[in-house]
């Protein structure tokens, strides 16, 4: 009933949303869930083994993954795993992460950091 | 390294998810990342999902009033996180001079209401460290014999409908007849709308001479858009009264 996309993905073979790897680390998730489902705390260290091993970066492409396969609590899981790895980050940091580009008219920007001032206390070094 | 591409292609939806769970220190910094997150981060609709996001999770706080009594009494407000214990308190910094004494009168969706003791209100939004004095309400002066009698009732509230704050306040006012001793008591209610930041007088539609609010109530209760007090019906000059609840919408600024 979670997985009512798999098997279209499986028939599917010229499939590229889904790489081999991702489906190999998503797809184990819900009998895990289901069998330790009561018990939180194991569930977090799973998830935490699960992804020690992945870069944030390949983050996008569980997410991907998760939301093809419509596999709300991972989707879930990762979305906070990324949110928990930037919510310290400076600005420049998330710009580089997601691609992204300032388009802020010179002087914008400043005044900006400067009216935000007390939301940059504590950011991790880049 | 060369891999930080992948994520230029990130769906704007699920973008919104990863961006939702963020604390709102992080979003507030993110305004400056670019034009685009600046304005989905001003939006109603992102605000409203972060925020609905954030209070289904499990792990609530309380808002403490705290009272240091040795030295000059100083009342601050601190927050507390259950799960860590009562030892946690985080005292919260209000970003603008209070008066030594300050009650919280009500909090609805992270915004306090917080009432000075000269009756000055402020609204405070401690998460975005923003804040807004309300004006005083016009006083409702006949004549010189008028005299507040009570600290005045009032109530916030959020209307959903027209997504706006609101504040109510009902002062209760006596007029002396010259010649008996008989005290009116008129009953004026104000609203404030903070969207267009005004007040103006409603008319209740109900005799207001019979009915007493509390001036200074603590059980009162706001629930889905409808503010309730206690309050008590004079039946006659021996004392006898009977006790209500007055409800106010305030959506449709009915009272009942």
């Amino acid at each position: 009933m979670k997985f009512c996309t798999v098997k279209q993905y499986f028939d599917d073979e010229n499939n590229n949303n889904v790489t081999n790897g991702i489906a190999t680390t998503v797809i184990p998730l819900p009998n895990k869930h289901l069998k330790i489902k009561a018990n939180n705390k194991e569930m977090e260290q799973y998830e935490q083994e699960l992804l020690r091993n992945v870069m944030p970066q390949e983050l996008t492409k569980l997410i991907l993954a998760a939301n093809y396969l419509n596999f709300k609590e991972a989707l879930d899981f990762f979305c906070r795993t990324v949110a928990n790895a930037i919510q310290n980050k400076s600005v420049d940091y998330v710009r580089k992460f997601f691609g992204l580009e300032s388009d802020f008219e010179p002087g914008e920007e400043e005044k900006l950091c400067k009216e935000f001032a007390w939301s940059f206390e504590g950011v991790d070094e880049d | 390294m060369g891999r930080l591409r992948s994520y230029s292609y990130l769906p704007q939806d699920l973008l919104e998810e990863i961006l939702t769970r963020l604390p709102v220190i992080s979003i507030i910094r993110f305004k400056c990342v670019n034009k685009s997150w600046y304005n989905l981060f001003e939006n109603h609709t992102f605000i409203a999902k972060h925020h609905r996001h954030h209070s289904s999770q499990k792990n609530p706080s309380l808002l403490v009033e705290v009272e240091d009594s040795t030295t000059i009494p100083q009342r601050s407000v601190m927050s507390l996180h259950l799960a860590d214990g009562l030892d946690s308190g985080v005292s919260l910094d209000m970003p603008f001079i209070p008066e030594r004494l300050v009650y919280i009168s009500d909090c609805i969706n992270g915004i306090i209401c917080l009432r000075e003791l000269s009756s000055r209100l402020v609204l405070w939004n401690p998460a975005v460290r923003e804040y807004k004095v309300i004006p005083n309400p016009p006083s409702h002066v006949h004549s010189p014999s008028n005299v507040c009698y009570d600290y005045p009732t009032f109530a916030f509230g959020y209307d959903h409908i027209s997504n706006d704050y609101k504040l109510v306040q009902i002062g209760t006012y006596s007029t002396v007849l010259y010649d008996s001793i008989d005290q009116i008591l008129h009953q004026v209610v104000h609203i404030y709308t903070l969207s267009t930041d005004s007040w103006r007088q409603i008319d209740t539609g109900f005799d207001h001479s019979i009915l007493n609010f509390p001036g200074e109530c603590s059980n009162n209760l706001y629930l889905n858009g409808v503010y309730h007090w206690p309050g008590c019906i004079i039946l006659d000059k021996h004392g006898q009264h009977c006790e209500v609840i007055v409800c106010f919408d305030m959506r449709t600024k009915c009272f009942k």
